[in-house]
């Protein structure tokens, strides 16, 4: 009887194994949000060309084109323009947040 | 089991508990990573003439960025893809020449970040070169060029992030008006309020600037008026920290406005933006060399979150977690805010002192 009891006993060796598995398990299963995150980041900036349009507007500048400077903004068009891409923009709203910051030289 | 038995499958464990931290984005591994992603994407995506692509404006942020992680990291290529960004900045400005156009404030900057790293600080053609630019200024009234500077704004808080920088390469060349540059920094915070459009971002580069210029972070006060009305330069520290998230999912980054909600505005986010955790990160740092202030935590968390804000390609976007677009400014702008190399040696020494100890253990 008593020798039935020792050999199901878990010894310490198998218990540390197991640890080492369920830690593996857990790294995975972490592993696997965060790739799900990436692919949602990704998802996200393939759909998001409205809303970089909504920031090519610079209200400091209103005539200017918003063709390169200001991180992406709208690639050929211009805030007086009446294109497509320009209507398909969102109403400014206030408070602007532009994408960057805007540069200015004072003269010297 | 023996004593010494326990003792190495406790500490089996605790490695394995470590590893496991680390392998599910933990601090350090991808902060490693971080830099040398993004330190390689500015690299490879440097034009021929030394700036980047829609991001010619933000040169000297850039570059300022590739010092600091050449400074970590000692990889050449990145002091080189400096260097030829300063040169950039020389050029475009026609530096030298008779019509001189003088520097943005992160381009003085970024050249005096240049001079730094140069085989002799002191004297080297980068310091030259900012230090003749602010004698010029002089020339002309520094008082002067800084109401132009702010008259080209129809707000505060963009200008009040040019001149922060301003104020830090004007005191690292020791130009003979420096303080007017700190004080006009001084003066600009005491009038930013949330209609500006970037109120915790300018906050953090002035208190930046303010913190490693003139007697730092003093008992000034900053205005009489306004939302500054009676408050300390040395309250400044602690009043941008309570613009950090705290917890949720935005942990680590700065809210974008004093108000801590979106404006009213749907489109934005009211935290998480890259260049307000960026300033806000750099403001926090500034205060924690002097000895009164202990933001260690805080910006640990920071650059946790800026840090996982890098693709795997080292591209950063406008903002952390829901990206819209992209620009090298922003790479740049990260990497400035990278830990210092004796950060980086004390994580270092941490991992080789646990392999020492499982030596003698075994």
């Amino acid at each position: 009887m008593e020798k039935k009891e020792r050999k199901y006993r878990i010894s310490v060796r198998t218990k540390f194994v197991l640890l080492v598995v369920l830690i593996c398990l857990v790294i995975s299963i972490v592993g696997e949000g965060r790739a799900v995150a990436a692919v949602n980041r990704t998802s996200y900036l393939l759909g998001t060309d409205a809303a970089n349009s909504a920031l090519a507007f610079d209200p400091f500048n209103p005539n200017a084109s918003t063709s390169s400077l200001y991180g992406g903004w709208a690639s050929t068009t211009s805030s007086t323009s009446t294109s497509t891409s320009f209507t398909s923009r969102p109403p400014i709203r206030v408070p602007y947040r532009p994408a960057l910051r805007s540069p200015y030289r004072p003269p010297l | 089991m023996n004593k010494e038995q326990n003792r190495r499958h406790l500490f089996s464990i605790v490695l394995i508990l470590v590893g496991a931290v680390l392998a599910s984005g933990g601090y350090a591994s991808t902060m490693s990573e971080g830099i040398t992603n993004a330190g390689n994407y500015l690299v490879s995506g440097q034009g021929g003439n030394g700036a980047w692509a829609g991001a010619e404006a933000y040169t000297g942020s850039i570059v300022s960025g590739l010092v600091n992680a050449y400074q970590v990291t000692g990889t050449g290529s990145y002091q080189s893809a400096a260097e030829n960004g300063g040169n950039y900045v020389l050029n475009s400005t026609g530096y030298g020449t008779g019509s001189f156009l003088g520097f943005y404030g992160d381009e003085a900057y970024g050249l005096t970040r240049l001079s730094e790293v140069s085989l002799d600080p002191g004297n080297n053609s980068w310091r030259s070169a900012v230090s003749n630019y602010y004698v010029s200024v002089q020339n002309q009234g520094t008082t002067n060029y800084v109401n132009g500077l702010l008259s080209g704004y129809s707000e505060f808080s963009q200008p009040l992030v040019y001149l922060s920088h301003h104020a830090l390469a004007a005191d690292y060349v020791g130009a003979a008006d420096k303080g007017i540059w700190r004080q006009s920094v001084i003066d600009t915070l005491g009038q930013l309020t949330d209609s500006d459009v970037f109120p915790v971002q300018s906050l953090g580069a002035a208190v930046w600037a303010l913190s490693q210029t003139g007697s730092g972070l003093d008992n000034t006060i900053v205005s009489t008026t306004g939302v500054f009305a009676n408050v300390q330069l040395d309250e400044l520290a602690g009043i941008l920290a309570g613009h950090q998230v705290g917890s949720g999912d935005y942990a680590g980054s700065f809210y974008w406005r004093f108000d801590h909600t979106n404006g009213g505005s749907p489109i934005y986010h009211p935290e998480g933006y890259t260049e307000d955790t960026v300033f806000g990160t750099l403001g926090l740092i500034g205060a924690n060399e002097d000895i009164l202030f202990d933001y260690t935590s805080e910006i640990f968390d920071a650059r946790g979150a800026l840090v996982s804000g890098i693709f795997s390609d080292g591209s950063v976007y406008d903002h952390i977690w829901d990206p819209s677009f992209g620009n090298y400014a922003y790479v740049g702008e990260t990497l400035q805010v990278v830990p210092e190399p004796a950060t980086l040696a004390l994580l270092l020494a941490g991992g080789l002192l646990m392999r020492k100890g499982r030596r003698r253990s075994g």
